[in-house]
Protein backbone atom coordinates (compact mmCIF):
# COMPACT_ATOMS: atom_id res chain seq x y z
CA UNK A 1 0.00 0.00 0.00
CA UNK A 2 0.71 3.63 -0.85
CA UNK A 3 0.94 4.44 2.75
CA UNK A 4 3.16 1.76 4.06
CA UNK A 5 5.62 2.75 0.89
CA UNK A 6 5.12 6.69 2.83
CA UNK A 7 5.85 5.22 6.25
CA UNK A 8 9.65 3.38 4.55
CA UNK A 9 10.73 6.59 3.02
CA UNK A 10 9.76 8.68 6.60
CA UNK A 11 11.82 5.47 7.74
CA UNK A 12 14.92 6.16 5.81
CA UNK A 13 14.66 9.99 6.00
CA UNK A 14 14.82 10.18 9.59
CA UNK A 15 17.70 7.81 9.49
CA UNK A 16 19.39 9.82 6.73
CA UNK A 17 19.24 12.56 10.18
CA UNK A 18 20.41 10.87 12.38
CA UNK A 19 17.93 9.42 14.16
CA UNK A 20 18.37 5.81 15.32
CA UNK A 21 14.55 5.12 14.02
CA UNK A 22 13.73 0.95 13.97
CA UNK A 23 10.53 1.68 11.78
CA UNK A 24 7.97 4.14 11.02
CA UNK A 25 4.73 2.40 10.91
CA UNK A 26 1.83 3.48 9.44
CA UNK A 27 -1.72 3.49 11.33
CA UNK A 28 -5.22 4.39 10.28
CA UNK A 29 -7.25 4.88 12.71
CA UNK A 30 -10.31 6.79 13.21
CA UNK A 31 -10.24 8.20 9.60
CA UNK A 32 -7.14 9.66 10.27
CA UNK A 33 -3.41 8.72 9.21
CA UNK A 34 -0.51 8.48 11.74
CA UNK A 35 2.76 7.62 11.29
CA UNK A 36 4.13 5.59 14.58
CA UNK A 37 8.12 6.21 14.98
CA UNK A 38 9.39 3.40 16.45
CA UNK A 39 13.24 4.27 18.13
CA UNK A 40 14.73 2.88 21.07
CA UNK A 41 12.80 3.75 24.42
CA UNK A 42 16.57 5.65 26.09
CA UNK A 43 16.56 7.70 22.70
CA UNK A 44 12.90 8.88 23.08
CA UNK A 45 13.64 9.57 26.99
CA UNK A 46 16.43 12.09 25.94
CA UNK A 47 14.63 13.68 22.88
CA UNK A 48 14.20 17.06 23.21
CA UNK A 49 11.40 19.69 21.96
CA UNK A 50 13.85 20.20 18.24
CA UNK A 51 14.44 16.32 17.89
CA UNK A 52 10.16 15.98 18.44
CA UNK A 53 9.34 18.75 16.09
CA UNK A 54 12.13 17.60 13.29
CA UNK A 55 10.61 14.34 13.38
CA UNK A 56 7.28 15.57 12.93
CA UNK A 57 7.88 17.31 10.12
CA UNK A 58 9.45 15.11 8.66
CA UNK A 59 6.66 12.35 9.38
CA UNK A 60 4.35 14.30 8.25
CA UNK A 61 6.38 15.86 5.46
CA UNK A 62 5.09 12.04 3.85
CA UNK A 63 1.55 12.68 4.73
CA UNK A 64 0.81 11.25 7.75
CA UNK A 65 -1.80 13.84 9.27
CA UNK A 66 -0.06 13.03 12.92
CA UNK A 67 3.74 11.27 13.96
CA UNK A 68 3.81 9.70 17.34
CA UNK A 69 5.47 7.05 18.86
CA UNK A 70 4.69 4.18 20.54
CA UNK A 71 4.46 4.20 24.41
CA UNK A 72 3.64 0.94 24.96
CA UNK A 73 5.40 -0.94 21.91
CA UNK A 74 7.32 -4.18 22.25
CA UNK A 75 10.56 -3.05 20.61
CA UNK A 76 9.44 0.83 21.07
CA UNK B 1 -9.19 62.75 26.90
CA UNK B 2 -9.18 60.26 29.63
CA UNK B 3 -8.32 56.72 27.91
CA UNK B 4 -10.43 53.78 29.33
CA UNK B 5 -8.46 50.78 30.54
CA UNK B 6 -9.16 47.20 29.25
CA UNK B 7 -10.61 46.78 33.26
CA UNK B 8 -12.57 49.98 33.33
CA UNK B 9 -14.09 49.10 29.76
CA UNK B 10 -15.28 45.43 31.37
CA UNK B 11 -16.75 46.91 34.29
CA UNK B 12 -18.57 49.26 32.15
CA UNK B 13 -19.97 46.28 30.00
CA UNK B 14 -21.15 44.47 32.74
CA UNK B 15 -22.84 47.63 34.25
CA UNK B 16 -24.51 47.79 30.96
CA UNK B 17 -25.80 43.64 30.84
CA UNK B 18 -27.88 44.84 34.00
CA UNK B 19 -28.43 41.81 34.79
CA UNK B 20 -26.80 38.06 33.60
CA UNK B 21 -26.97 34.79 33.04
CA UNK B 22 -23.57 33.41 32.38
CA UNK B 23 -22.54 30.65 30.56
CA UNK B 24 -20.44 28.66 33.25
CA UNK B 25 -18.75 25.72 32.15
CA UNK B 26 -16.42 25.79 35.12
CA UNK B 27 -13.23 27.24 33.19
CA UNK B 28 -10.82 30.11 33.99
CA UNK B 29 -12.64 32.65 31.55
CA UNK B 30 -16.75 31.94 32.89
CA UNK B 31 -15.62 31.53 36.58
CA UNK B 32 -13.90 34.90 36.44
CA UNK B 33 -16.54 36.00 34.61
CA UNK B 34 -19.70 35.31 36.66
CA UNK B 35 -17.54 36.04 39.89
CA UNK B 36 -16.85 39.83 38.39
CA UNK B 37 -20.31 40.10 37.63
CA UNK B 38 -21.58 39.29 40.91
CA UNK B 39 -18.94 41.60 42.38
CA UNK B 40 -20.26 44.75 40.00
CA UNK B 41 -23.70 44.06 39.72
CA UNK B 42 -24.68 41.76 42.92
CA UNK B 43 -25.70 38.03 43.56
CA UNK B 44 -28.81 38.83 42.70
CA UNK B 45 -28.36 40.33 39.50
CA UNK B 46 -26.34 37.27 38.49
CA UNK B 47 -27.07 33.70 37.83
CA UNK B 48 -24.23 31.25 36.87
CA UNK B 49 -25.57 28.69 34.89
CA UNK B 50 -23.47 25.32 33.61
CA UNK B 51 -25.11 22.97 30.95
CA UNK B 52 -24.36 19.13 31.48
CA UNK B 53 -24.21 16.12 29.28
CA UNK B 54 -21.63 13.94 28.30
CA UNK B 55 -19.21 15.98 27.05
CA UNK B 56 -18.62 17.72 30.21
CA UNK B 57 -16.03 16.41 32.17
CA UNK B 58 -17.02 15.44 35.31
CA UNK B 59 -14.17 17.42 36.58
CA UNK B 60 -15.31 20.43 35.07
CA UNK B 61 -18.60 20.15 36.67
CA UNK B 62 -16.73 19.65 39.80
CA UNK B 63 -15.37 22.53 39.53
CA UNK B 64 -18.20 25.15 38.76
CA UNK B 65 -19.88 23.46 41.39
CA UNK B 66 -17.01 24.29 43.96
CA UNK B 67 -16.43 27.30 43.13
CA UNK B 68 -20.06 28.50 42.80
CA UNK B 69 -20.44 27.44 46.43
CA UNK B 70 -16.50 28.77 47.90
CA UNK B 71 -17.42 32.40 46.17
CA UNK B 72 -21.51 32.35 46.96
CA UNK B 73 -22.21 32.39 43.19
CA UNK B 74 -26.01 31.88 42.71
CA UNK B 75 -25.63 28.73 40.39
CA UNK B 76 -27.51 26.56 38.22
CA UNK B 77 -27.20 23.18 36.55
CA UNK B 78 -29.02 22.44 33.21
CA UNK B 79 -29.11 19.20 31.61
CA UNK B 80 -28.69 20.08 27.87
CA UNK B 81 -29.55 17.84 24.61
CA UNK B 82 -26.70 18.62 22.08
CA UNK B 83 -25.90 14.47 22.10
CA UNK B 84 -30.06 14.22 20.62
CA UNK B 85 -28.69 16.08 17.82
CA UNK B 86 -27.84 13.75 14.89
CA UNK B 87 -25.82 16.83 13.61
CA UNK B 88 -24.04 17.37 16.50
CA UNK B 89 -23.58 13.38 17.09
CA UNK B 90 -22.19 13.02 13.30
CA UNK B 91 -18.91 15.56 14.62
CA UNK B 92 -18.87 17.46 11.35
CA UNK B 93 -16.32 20.56 11.17
CA UNK B 94 -18.69 23.21 12.89
CA UNK B 95 -19.94 20.55 15.74
CA UNK B 96 -19.58 23.41 18.14
CA UNK B 97 -23.06 25.37 16.59
CA UNK B 98 -25.06 22.42 17.40
CA UNK B 99 -24.27 22.67 20.98
CA UNK B 100 -23.90 25.78 21.94
CA UNK B 101 -27.50 26.49 19.75
CA UNK B 102 -28.80 23.73 22.36
CA UNK B 103 -27.13 25.68 25.47
CA UNK B 104 -27.97 29.44 24.50
CA UNK B 105 -31.79 28.62 23.75
CA UNK B 106 -31.71 27.15 26.80
CA UNK B 107 -29.66 29.82 28.67
CA UNK B 108 -32.00 32.38 26.92
CA UNK B 109 -35.22 30.42 28.07
CA UNK B 110 -34.04 30.39 31.79
CA UNK B 111 -33.13 34.43 30.89
CA UNK B 112 -36.41 35.05 30.30
CA UNK B 113 -38.26 32.97 32.88
CA UNK B 114 -36.38 34.62 35.41
CA UNK B 115 -36.51 38.00 34.05
CA UNK B 116 -32.95 38.42 33.88
CA UNK B 117 -31.66 40.72 30.55
CA UNK B 118 -28.57 39.35 28.91
CA UNK B 119 -26.91 36.06 28.69
CA UNK B 120 -23.36 36.01 28.36
CA UNK B 121 -20.68 34.20 27.78
CA UNK B 122 -16.71 34.09 28.68
CA UNK B 123 -15.12 34.38 24.99
CA UNK B 124 -11.68 36.26 25.26
CA UNK B 125 -9.71 38.66 22.83
CA UNK B 126 -7.49 35.57 22.16
CA UNK B 127 -10.33 33.72 20.64
CA UNK B 128 -10.28 35.47 17.86
CA UNK B 129 -8.87 34.38 14.82
CA UNK B 130 -9.49 30.22 15.94
CA UNK B 131 -12.17 28.10 13.99
CA UNK B 132 -14.88 28.95 16.76
CA UNK B 133 -18.43 27.85 14.62
CA UNK B 134 -19.98 28.07 18.35
CA UNK B 135 -19.39 31.77 18.50
CA UNK B 136 -21.94 31.68 15.76
CA UNK B 137 -24.43 29.95 17.45
CA UNK B 138 -23.92 32.80 20.22
CA UNK B 139 -24.49 35.78 17.71
CA UNK B 140 -28.08 34.21 16.56
CA UNK B 141 -28.32 33.90 20.20
CA UNK B 142 -27.98 37.62 21.05
CA UNK B 143 -25.47 36.28 23.83
CA UNK B 144 -22.89 38.81 24.48
CA UNK B 145 -19.04 38.58 24.82
CA UNK B 146 -18.10 41.03 28.28
CA UNK B 147 -14.36 39.62 27.96
CA UNK B 148 -14.05 39.82 24.39
CA UNK B 149 -15.59 43.20 23.83
CA UNK B 150 -13.64 44.56 26.40
CA UNK B 151 -10.49 42.99 24.97
CA UNK B 152 -8.88 40.92 27.91
CA UNK B 153 -6.41 37.93 26.51
CA UNK B 154 -6.24 34.86 28.83
CA UNK B 155 -3.13 35.95 30.28
CA UNK B 156 -5.14 39.11 31.57
CA UNK B 157 -7.93 36.77 33.03
CA UNK B 158 -5.36 34.73 34.52
CA UNK B 159 -3.97 37.44 36.25
CA UNK B 160 -6.74 39.13 37.32
CA UNK B 161 -8.21 35.96 38.31
CA UNK B 162 -5.24 35.52 40.72
CA UNK B 163 -5.52 38.30 42.07
CA UNK B 164 -9.48 38.25 43.12
CA UNK B 165 -8.36 34.65 44.66
CA UNK B 166 -10.03 32.28 41.96
CA UNK B 167 -8.93 29.15 42.30
CA UNK B 168 -8.91 28.66 38.66
CA UNK B 169 -6.64 31.31 37.89
CA UNK B 170 -3.69 28.75 36.28
CA UNK B 171 -6.17 25.73 35.46
CA UNK B 172 -5.38 24.45 32.05
CA UNK B 173 -7.70 25.60 29.17
CA UNK B 174 -10.45 22.67 28.95
CA UNK B 175 -12.76 22.53 26.15
CA UNK B 176 -15.38 19.76 25.86
CA UNK B 177 -14.45 16.11 25.90
CA UNK B 178 -16.02 15.94 22.18
CA UNK B 179 -13.31 18.10 20.61
CA UNK B 180 -11.04 14.70 21.34
CA UNK B 181 -13.15 12.84 18.53
CA UNK B 182 -11.31 13.56 14.88
CA UNK B 183 -14.46 15.29 13.03
CA UNK B 184 -16.10 12.94 11.14
CA UNK B 185 -16.13 10.03 13.95
CA UNK B 186 -19.37 9.72 15.76
CA UNK B 187 -19.60 11.42 18.61
CA UNK B 188 -20.97 9.16 21.63
CA UNK B 189 -21.38 9.17 25.38
CA UNK B 190 -19.68 5.48 25.51
CA UNK B 191 -16.91 7.35 23.66
CA UNK B 192 -16.62 10.18 25.99
CA UNK B 193 -16.48 8.21 28.92
CA UNK B 194 -13.91 6.19 27.64
CA UNK B 195 -12.02 9.87 26.95
CA UNK B 196 -12.82 10.97 29.91
CA UNK B 197 -11.21 7.65 31.93
CA UNK B 198 -8.40 7.85 30.12
CA UNK B 199 -7.84 11.74 30.89
CA UNK B 200 -8.50 11.29 34.37
CA UNK B 201 -6.08 8.40 34.67
CA UNK B 202 -3.44 10.56 33.32
CA UNK B 203 -4.30 13.21 35.76
CA UNK B 204 -3.94 11.05 38.48
CA UNK B 205 -0.57 10.68 37.77
CA UNK B 206 0.09 14.65 37.87
CA UNK B 207 -0.13 15.29 34.00
CA UNK B 208 -2.02 18.64 34.08
CA UNK B 209 -2.14 19.90 30.10
CA UNK B 210 -2.60 17.09 27.68
CA UNK B 211 -5.04 15.84 25.74
CA UNK B 212 -6.03 12.06 24.88
CA UNK B 213 -6.99 11.92 21.00
CA UNK B 214 -9.02 9.28 20.12
CA UNK B 215 -8.90 7.34 17.01
CA UNK B 216 -11.14 4.06 17.69
CA UNK B 217 -8.97 1.40 19.54
CA UNK B 218 -5.85 3.84 19.56
CA UNK B 219 -5.13 6.42 21.93
CA UNK B 220 -3.01 9.41 20.92
CA UNK B 221 -2.41 11.34 24.13
CA UNK B 222 -0.86 14.76 23.05
CA UNK B 223 1.22 16.43 26.12
CA UNK B 224 2.36 19.79 26.68
CA UNK B 225 6.21 19.91 25.75
CA UNK B 226 6.95 20.87 29.29
CA UNK B 227 5.06 17.91 30.72
CA UNK B 228 6.49 15.62 27.87
CA UNK B 229 9.74 13.97 30.64
CA UNK B 230 6.84 13.59 33.64
CA UNK B 231 5.29 11.95 31.10
CA UNK B 232 7.67 9.69 29.75
CA UNK B 233 8.23 8.89 33.34
CA UNK B 234 4.90 7.48 34.35
CA UNK B 235 4.89 5.63 31.01
CA UNK B 236 4.49 2.27 32.54
CA UNK B 237 1.16 3.67 34.56
CA UNK B 238 -0.02 6.05 32.10
CA UNK B 239 -0.16 2.94 29.32
CA UNK B 240 -2.07 1.20 32.12
CA UNK B 241 -4.17 3.84 33.02
CA UNK B 242 -5.11 4.23 29.54
CA UNK B 243 -5.77 0.68 28.48
CA UNK B 244 -8.15 0.46 31.29
CA UNK B 245 -10.20 2.93 30.03
CA UNK B 246 -10.77 0.53 26.91
CA UNK B 247 -7.88 1.45 24.35
CA UNK B 248 -5.64 -1.33 22.70
CA UNK B 249 -3.10 0.65 21.96
CA UNK B 250 -1.16 4.51 23.54
CA UNK B 251 1.03 6.56 21.55
CA UNK B 252 2.53 9.78 22.41
CA UNK B 253 1.91 12.46 19.71
CA UNK B 254 5.60 14.20 18.73
CA UNK B 255 4.38 17.77 18.58
CA UNK B 256 2.27 17.61 22.01
CA UNK B 257 -0.81 19.43 22.93
CA UNK B 258 -0.77 22.92 21.32
CA UNK B 259 -4.07 25.20 20.90
CA UNK B 260 -6.50 24.27 17.97
CA UNK B 261 -4.58 20.96 16.48
CA UNK B 262 -8.30 19.32 15.68
CA UNK B 263 -8.53 21.76 13.40
CA UNK B 264 -5.24 21.54 11.78
CA UNK B 265 -5.74 21.19 8.34
CA UNK B 266 -9.31 22.34 7.75
CA UNK B 267 -9.76 24.19 4.73
CA UNK B 268 -10.70 27.74 5.25
CA UNK B 269 -14.05 27.64 3.29
CA UNK B 270 -14.87 25.40 6.65
CA UNK B 271 -13.58 27.80 9.73
CA UNK B 272 -15.39 30.16 11.10
CA UNK B 273 -13.51 32.58 13.18
CA UNK B 274 -15.36 35.45 15.42
CA UNK B 275 -15.69 38.98 13.60
CA UNK B 276 -15.55 36.47 10.17
CA UNK B 277 -18.99 34.59 11.20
Amino acid sequence: MAIEFDARLAAERLRALGYPVVAVEALGAGGETIGVVRLPLDRLGRMDAGDRETIARVVRAFGFRHAAFDLDGPAV
Amino acid sequence: MVVESKRERLIRIVRECDSVVVGYSGGVDSVFLAALCVEVLGRDRVLAVTGTSASLASWMAETARDVAATFSLPWLEIETAEMLDPRYAANPSNRCYFCKNELWSVLQRVARERGFRTVADGANADDAGDHRPGALAAAEHAVRSPLLEAGLTKAEIREWSREIGLPTWDQPAAPCLASRIPYGTAVTPARLRQIEAAEAALRRLGLRDFRVRHHDDVARIEVHPDEWFAALAARDAAVRGVRDAGYARVLIDALGYRRGALNEGLPASQLVQIGRA
